[in-house]
């Protein structure tokens, strides 16, 4: 990978990172409302 | 089974703490942005650009923030998918002359202006400076909430901003030195973009907070990158073509490779989630808190760029972290009760609107929020929201829990503007909504009126 990474895998780590925290955004999207 | 006292105070702080919860998420995924923000220039056909040569520059910076701003619709319109929320989209643009118009301007200010400034100021200084020019938008947007809309802004909160646009500077101060000392002849043009990215997200904003009075947080966003994906590309990109003889196709095509095709979708799932929990947070706690507590992005740009870029800042970081955690805490620990309406609802002059539309066919149908403004509108002694719930889901042909919650984030969201006011509350038994929820009775503010006019729906 380029040479903006810190170290080997860190990239694919920041990939997962970015999906996990979109995963979480729609998951409260969905439930925020019933829980006001 | 909670009492009315306990039931009321436990309502008013979700909905204040909802607010917060979906600034930090702002923060969160917007600090993550920097990530794929950065790498996309250390790909081809951006890593073996001459950076010398302005127009080169000029243009990788436009074709990225073009190409990020249709990654960015892309997304939300999937994210409307999923909320079932494409209908309220054609809805909301289909009002264009009195609401969608918002949002094409806010696009101005948030798109071409800032997103380009802040690409513009990553590749001639650098990410942490691109960071730290940036955290001055609160100032902006929420100097302009106070004269546009009167909004609120505690000596608390004032404080508590000001403590974190310190920390911020305390964060990057000598990054930005740093970054300086190595960024060549042409670093003002980085300079001036991270100039754009603070005036332009604060501006932004506050010219949003005006359309989000009477539309659907996730939607507004939508329109506002619909918009901006028409400026760049049937605007911007063939003009820079056109007059200016750039080869923009050839980089275009070129961006099309796999790793470059990666960083700028998850440019755009990022910044595009970014944009919807910061749109939500606003009605909630005010445009000025939502963007302070936004502007925490800075903690966690520098966070991620440290763990996973090997770029760390100095020990000042500590200081920096500790000034701008503690600017949230001042804001966040503010009394619920002063935050739970953000504004004046008295400021307004239109009259009230005496009668409510009838039942329309589905293309005549309005947007929800305004059908809902309408309904309390058209009822001298106001209304249930379980009723307002029953006929919103008449309307829509909306059902279950899904919308029951959607229905009252909508109501939340209004009374914390200040469009409707409540006149008395009760205990759900659980008949409406859940047990132990509190059901409120609402009537339409002086400042709901104005809204309603003002959006050509009184």
């Amino acid at each position: 990978m380029s040479e903006f990474w810190g170290f080997d895998g860190a990239h694919l780590i920041a990939i997962g990172m970015i999906l996990i925290l979109a995963g979480g955004c729609f998951y409260m999207a969905r439930t925020w409302g019933s829980r006001l | 089974m909670i009492g009315m006292d306990e039931a009321r105070a436990q309502h008013r702080v979700r909905s204040v703490r909802w607010g917060y919860i979906w600034a930090l998420s702002c923060a969160v995924l917007w600090g993550a942005w920097y990530l794929p923000g950065t790498a996309i220039w250390s790909v081809e056909p951006y890593r073996a650009m001459n950076f010398a040569d302005t127009g080169q520059f000029l243009l990788a910076a436009a074709v990225i923030t073009a190409l990020s701003s249709v990654a960015v619709l892309l997304v939300l319109l999937a994210w409307l998918t999923m909320l079932e929320k494409l209908g309220e989209y054609r809805r909301t643009m289909r009002r264009f002359s009195t609401l969608s118009k918002w949002y094409f301007l806010a696009a101005i200010f948030g798109g071409p202006c800032a997103l380009f400034g802040s690409y513009l100021a990553i590749g001639y200084v650098g990410p942490i400076f691109a960071a730290v020019a940036a955290l001055l938008y609160p100032i902006v947007g929420a100097t302009l909430a106070r004269l546009w809309y009167d909004e609120k802004i505690t000596k608390r909160a004032a404080i508590g901003i000001l403590v974190i646009v310190s920390g911020g500077v305390a964060i990057f101060a000598p990054g930005i030195f740093s970054e300086s000392s190595g960024a060549g002849d042409n670093a003002w043009i980085g300079y001036a973009g991270g100039a754009m990215a603070a005036f332009g997200w604060g501006v932004e904003g506050a010219i949003a907070g005006r359309a989000l009075d009477v539309s659907d947080p996730d939607v507004g966003i939508t329109a506002r990158f619909t918009a901006e994906v028409i400026y760049w590309l049937f605007i911007i990109l063939p003009a820079a073509t056109f007059f200016f003889g750039m080869p923009v196709s050839e980089t275009v095509i070129a961006t099309f490779n796999a790793w470059a095709m990666v960083w700028i979708a998850l440019a755009g799932l990022s910044f595009g989630l970014c944009y919807v929990a910061w749109y939500k947070s606003f009605p909630l706690i005010g445009v000025g808190r939502g963007q302070a507590i936004g502007a925490l992005y800075g903690v966690f740009a520098v966070i991620f760029l440290a763990i996973f870029a090997s770029r760390y800042p100095d020990l000042n970081f500590l200081l920096g972290l500790a000034l701008s955690v503690a600017g949230g805490f001042l804001m966040i620990t503010e009394d619920s009760q002063v935050v739970e309406v953000v504004r004046d609802p008295h400021n307004g002059k239109a009259k009230r609107p005496d009668r409510v539309s009838q039942s329309r066919d589905d293309f005549q149908k309005i947007h929800m929020k305004g059908f809902v403004l309408q309904a309390v509108a058209g009822s001298s002694d106001g209304l249930w929201d379980h009723e307002i719930a029953t006929s919103v889901r008449r309307e829509y042909g909306y059902t279950g829990h899904y919308w029951n919650g959607e229905i009252r984030a909508t109501l939340t969201d209004l009374h914390s503007g200040a469009l409707i006011e409540e006149l008395q509350d009760d205990l759900d038994d659980g008949s409406y909504f859940a047990n132990g929820k509190i059901l409120m009775k609402f009537r339409l503010t002086p400042l709901g009126a104005r809204r309603l006019a003002e959006t050509g729906l009184a």
